[in-house]
């Protein structure tokens, strides 16, 4: 059983993992957190679905997957240029209205229901479709392993990763450097929808598909998120222990209980980093007024 | 044909009280309070519990009032030691969790199947005929305080709370009348809510309650109070209301109800920038 709890754990944590590196993108670049990406998570779950339906490649409904994540990470990307970057908050009120509009279509579309993702059916001659559920484990372990590193790489080695520092830290300032800061954001915008698309897909394995999965992810990612700072290294760790507690108190506790005692351990977690990091901010601050005014 | 009326109307007042609760704390400290759904749902819980064991309305009505403000005023006290966006992402966390409790509690709140007033002495036309004109008249009445003194003293704090400070406005003072009187008001909503439909489900007063009451509260800000209230409050909470005795199915008029509030949110977010764009090229 406690094999079980393990396993459990691991599988919902390489989705929020993948999902959460997405949302770090999107933070450590552009300097803003935004619920839009939650729709490439529904898109990307869906469109690998219904092109797998269509199909019966898998190699053409991931493709599909990851271009479904990445066509609503443009849409995103176009909103929050619309929005602008002076109100981060209206910016994450106006992207959450966003999310809403997509679940909401999603929903018209699909009929609302919930159903199995068909990605992956029990008998298939393919070799991506014979996984079973321990080796379907291993391969989203390394898809999210390998997902880490090509982003290091990214961040480390290209071009693209300096300008969109610079156009996040300061947008007037990238302009004048002839930057093109509306192309760079929406370049971060596609690259995180990808992620995003991605972590659909594997999500949406674990989970199922329901258009509702976008209101399960976003709490969970935001508290990793959260919980692990800016330490890329630190983000599967992360993910692993909060899915650890869901999974230890849907053991311990009776019934469905033990999801809502799993989330309020980790909003009680989360609230603590929070309150944690302000009261350091604080006494800093206090610190600084203090050597002011000695001096 | 009235009574299809009155369920309408009574669900735009829950809407009107619900945005005022909203409205409160967003005026007076700039924070967007999401939970004004959940405290609402609370207090519904709560209500029906109780009158189910035959507690006395005055009882409930003592003990509920203060339970709600309280809530409020600690969950106000987190968003004095967090910031804006801080606040948003605790708030939506607390409201998933309390929807979480209240769907597996099933042996309180009965869960997905919801929990039913038992008692029919709520069930009279007249209450309800009373507490729509109370509504409004407390809107009205919230109207005119918006242009006394103590109005335009709650409109400087939350616009600079560092200058009202240096003009001797007790700006605590302030945030406390306001956690009051949100508390007061999304514990009301929940009351009306109970006496209009007898019935309280997890998913009825849940957090998209809340951020409609969130979006027609952010656009109160400024001129023509009434005209936005009433136009804000009519299209989210009210045209709900209208679609439910549409004849299309369940999933259909959730997705209606996402649909509506999402645009409306877009709306609110791209206004904003324009209206600081404007301000800033003049």
């Amino acid at each position: 059983m406690n094999y079980q709890i393990f396993l459990n754990a691991l599988a919902t944590s390489i989705g929020y993992s993948v999902f959460s590196l997405a949302l770090y993108g999107q933070f450590t670049y552009l300097r803003m957190i935004s619920i839009s990406l939650v729709t490439s998570v529904i898109a990307g779950a869906y469109g690998c679905n219904y092109a797998y339906l269509m199909t019966n490649n898998p190699t053409i409904s991931i493709l599909c997957g990851v271009i479904c994540g990445i066509i609503l990470g443009f849409c995103g990307a176009f909103l929050h240029i619309k929005i602008g970057r002076e109100k981060e908050v209206m910016g994450l009120l106006g992207s959450f209205g966003y999310f809403v509009i997509i679940q909401g279509l999603i929903t018209i579309i699909t009929g609302g229901g919930i159903e199995a993702f068909k990605f992956i059916p029990p008998v298939s001659s393919n070799m991506l479709c014979s996984f079973t559920y321990p080796e379907w484990l291993l391969f989203g372990l390394i898809i999210s392993v390998l997902l880490n590193v090509l982003y290091i790489i990214f961040q480390k080695f290209f071009s693209l990763s300096t300008k969109a520092i610079a156009t996040g830290d300061n947008y007037e300032l990238s302009k004048l450097l002839n930057l093109n800061p509306r192309k760079i954001e929406i370049n971060i915008q596609l690259l995180c929808g990808g992620i995003a698309g991605i972590s659909g897909i594997i999500i949406a394995f674990d989970k199922g598909l329901h258009p509702d999965l976008g209101y399960d992810i976003i709490l969970k990612a935001f508290a990793i998120l959260i919980v692990t700072g800016l330490n890329i290294y630190l983000l599967f760790f992360w993910s692993f222990f909060l899915a650890l507690i869901e999974s230890i108190a849907t053991y311990l506790f009776d019934g469905q209980i033990g999801q809502a005692v799993g989330l309020s351990i980790v909003v009680l977690i989360v609230l603590i980093t929070i309150l944690n990091k302000n009261i350091q901010i604080s006494r800093m601050k206090v610190k600084l007024k203090e050597q002011v005014l000695s001096v | 044909m009235f009574n299809y009326l009155i369920v309408v109307v009574l669900f735009w007042c829950i809407g009107m009280v619900l945005t005022l609760s909203a409205f409160f704390v967003f005026k007076s400290d700039n924070k967007f309070f999401l939970m004004t759904g959940s405290i609402a749902s609370m207090s519904g819980y709560y209500f029906i519990i109780l009158s189910n064991n035959n507690v006395s309305l005055l009882y409930i009505l003592f003990s509920l009032f203060p339970i709600a403000i309280i809530l409020s005023i600690v969950i106000l006290h987190i968003s004095r030691y967090t910031s804006q966006f801080q606040f948003i992402l605790v708030t939506l966390a607390l409201i998933e969790m309390v929807k979480r409790f209240e769907f597996h509690f099933d042996r309180i709140t009965g869960g997905s199947y919801g929990v039913r007033l038992s008692t029919l002495s709520f069930d009279s036309i007249y209450l309800k005929i009373f507490l729509i004109l109370f509504v409004f008249a407390l809107v009205y009445f919230i109207n005119r305080i918006n242009y006394t003194r103590i109005g335009y003293l709650w409109e400087i704090t939350g616009l600079t709370p560092l200058g009202a400070q240096s003009i001797g406005i007790n700006i605590n003072k302030i945030f406390l009348i306001s956690a009051l009187a949100s508390g007061f008001f999304s514990c009301l909503g929940g009351l009306i809510y109970i006496i209009s439909y007898g019935y309280l489900h997890p998913n009825d007063l849940s957090n998209d309650l809340g951020l409609m009451a969130l979006s027609a509260a952010i656009i109160l800000r400024g001129r023509n109070f009434l005209v936005k209230f009433t136009l804000s409050t009519f299209v989210l909470f009210a045209f709900r209301e209208i679609l439910r005795f549409a004849d299309i199915g369940n999933t259909v008029r959730f997705a209606v109800y996402d649909l509506i509030l999402g645009i409306f949110l877009v709306f609110i977010s791209i206004k904003f920038n324009n209206t600081l764009i404007e301000k800033r090229n003049n």
